[in-house]
């Protein structure tokens, strides 16, 4: 598995979002909950896409929710993850 | 053992001082705090000029709407609860319908609903330390016209309705202290328990979480809304042995694989109401919670809170299993449960429209109500509640649900009339027709709105939510806007919804969808 930047993550999940979303230009930081038309079931099908995306389990069973609700948050914690699961 | 609803809060006096009743987040408050703040809400309450209508209480859930709702009890007034999250014209359309003798809001929610809050009814603040109640709004000794809701009425819910307005649900007292009956000695809760408080109190299922909760002298435990869509961290940390929540929180911790055998331990009860449950989903949480029980509750507001309830075997049988999802089970005891079906025209006889009727069902809406007759009256007098949902009774007399008679539908537990999305849609954009529909399937999940407009431009999909918005609360937008060309027609040349479904479900991409012999 490829290591990947921060940035090329963000990118990444920027795409996943935008192709679930209808809103243009999103902040990184907002709440996909509350300032997109996804829903709680959307976001969850876009945490199942970003998993299989980078090859990658997030554990929900300890992961803070809220962590997740953001593209920053998202971005922060998969690079965490890809550091952690990833030995160059 | 049935109380009134004065004694309840003499109930609340015989628990431990010290022990907690409601936690939210760092924030503890004992049983003695939460009996003083609701001595000193009714103490303001009754030494003021207000009027005797109904209280509305406007905050998030917690120890001050607790305290409210409590001391609303003990003055045998109703209570009606607004959400910081729906927009100014539904508030003020809801308290335009009850005539309220005053709010209650907190400090917490008081800037967010400044707009939706302003007029004429006297508004009661409660600081957020809980420690102090101040007057924003004063009351006057004017006559308040008076409020239709009368000192028999517990709780008012809005819920949506078919007439592209909130339709208010008034619960009797007596309702609600039969449903404590049953609910405190089956689902109860003990001193030293930790229950769940999921619900937003729009929700009447927060009625269960409040109230068997603090008669049991348990902590009730305030789920953040930012935790409610995976709740599996809130669980552990927190230490919950009381879970209840509508099956969507599972479902989603079901979809990321969290339900992991033997992840809640410290789960005993786990209660699930207001959608249906899917098999894979109650076994995969009997198996996360190897110590709970796993109830399946059903109930229509309109019938206090939940009527039946099925407790969901650690085996499952075959007789059990009827299109995947889990029985409602059996009408509580006291309640009365009917099949409404017609033999005549072919129908089968254990399978049709499930009506209701017992000291737990209303006995009218608030106002004019809905369009729909939604009660039966027997030659004998007996009236019945018409459900709108479609059941089937197998042969050990378990009631299963299996769909709806009319086009309602079911968003994470809210009852939402596409008729009312539709109206709000047509009122800002005249020249479009809309149909509204949950799609299960495709790219495209959850409300969807499909859209024919006449003439004109086809207005933006983020016009379309915005407009939405404006009037209806948030479960209530559609998430995705689809412009169709024509409609799909069934034989007798009306909108076949179930095809505008399959069509939204099916096709990939921007949609613009002509169907072979449809019209416009």
């Amino acid at each position: 598995m490829k290591k990947q930047s921060e940035h090329e993550i963000r990118g990444a999940i920027r795409r996943l979002v935008a192709e679930r979303a209808d809103e243009v230009s999103l902040d990184d930081s907002a709440s996909l909950l509350e300032r997109t038309n996804l829903d709680s079931l959307g976001v969850v099908e876009l945490l199942v896409a970003i998993e299989e995306e980078f090859s990658v389990s997030i554990d929900f069973v300890t992961v803070d929710p809220e962590s997740l609700l953001s593209i920053s948050g998202l971005t922060h914690h998969l690079s965490l993850l890809m550091d952690g699961s990833n030995v160059d | 053992m049935l109380v009134t609803r004065g004694a309840l809060i003499d109930l609340l006096a015989r628990h431990r001082p010290n022990d907690a009743a409601v936690e939210t987040g760092a924030q503890q408050t004992s049983y003695k705090q939460l009996l003083d703040l609701t001595r000193a809400i009714q103490e303001q309450i009754t030494r003021s000029p207000a009027g005797a209508g109904p209280i509305v209480i406007a905050d998030d859930p917690g120890a001050g709407t607790c305290a409210a709702i409590a001391a609303a009890q003990a003055l045998g007034r109703a209570y009606v609860p607004l959400s910081a999250s729906h927009p100014a014209t539904r508030i003020q359309q809801i308290l335009a319908a009850v005539e309220p003798a005053l709010i209650v809001q907190s400090d917490r929610t008081a800037i967010r609903m400044a707009d939706a809050l302003s007029g004429r009814y006297p508004l009661l603040t409660i600081s957020r330390q809980l420690d102090n109640l101040s007057w924003a709004r004063s009351p006057e000794p004017v006559v308040n016209s008076p409020s239709p809701i009368g000192s028999d009425i517990a709780y008012v819910m809005f819920t949506s309705g078919t007439t592209g307005r909130p339709k208010g649900v008034p619960v009797r007292a007596g309702s609600l202290m039969a449903y404590l009956d049953v609910a405190t000695k089956r689902f109860g809760v003990r001193p030293g328990d930790r229950a769940s408080h999921f619900f937003d109190l729009t929700f009447d299922l927060s009625v269960h979480d409040i109230f068997v909760t603090l008669l049991g002298g348990g902590t009730l435990v305030v789920i953040p809304a930012e935790q409610r869509m995976l709740p599996a961290r809130f669980i552990r940390e927190k230490e919950i042995s009381h879970w209840f929540s509508v099956p969507s929180a599972a479902e989603s911790l079901h979809r990321v694989g969290a339900l992991r055998p033997g992840i809640f331990p410290r789960l005993r009860q786990t209660l699930f109401c207001g959608e249906p449950l899917r098999w894979p989903v109650a076994e995969a949480w009997q198996a996360a919670a190897p110590n709970s029980s796993v109830i399946n509750l059903y109930g229509p507001t309109e019938a206090t809170i939940a009527i039946s309830y099925y407790v969901v075997p650690k085996r499952r049988s075959k007789s059990d299993d009827i299109y995947g999802i889990v029985p409602i089970g059996q009408v509580f005891e006291g309640q009365h449960g009917r099949i409404f079906s017609r033999p005549e025209a072919g129908e089968q006889p254990n399978r049709g429209e499930l009506q209701l009727s017992g000291s737990q069902v209303i006995s009218g809406y608030l106002g004019s109500g809905d369009g729909r007759d939604a009660f039966a009256s027997d030659p004998d007098g007996v009236a019945w509640y018409r459900t709108g949902d479609a059941v089937e009774q197998d042969g050990d007399g378990l009631l299963h649900f299996v769909g709806r008679i009319d086009h309602q539908l079911k968003i994470s537990g809210y009852r939402v009339e596409p008729a009312e999305i539709e109206d709000a849609i047509h009122r800002a954009f005249p020249a479009c027709r809309s149909v509204v529909v949950r799609c299960d399937r495709g790219e495209r999940r959850g409300l969807v709105a499909a859209i024919v407009c006449e003439e004109g431009d086809w207005p933006a999909a983020s016009a379309v939510r915005e407009a939405c918005a404006s009037s209806l609360p948030p479960y209530m937008i559609p998430a995705h806007v689809v412009e169709l060309v024509s409609w799909p027609v069934n034989a007798n040349g009306k909108i076949d919804r179930a095809a505008v479904r399959r069509q939204l479900e099916e096709h990939i991409g921007p949609v613009v969808v002509a169907q072979p012999g449809a019209k416009s």
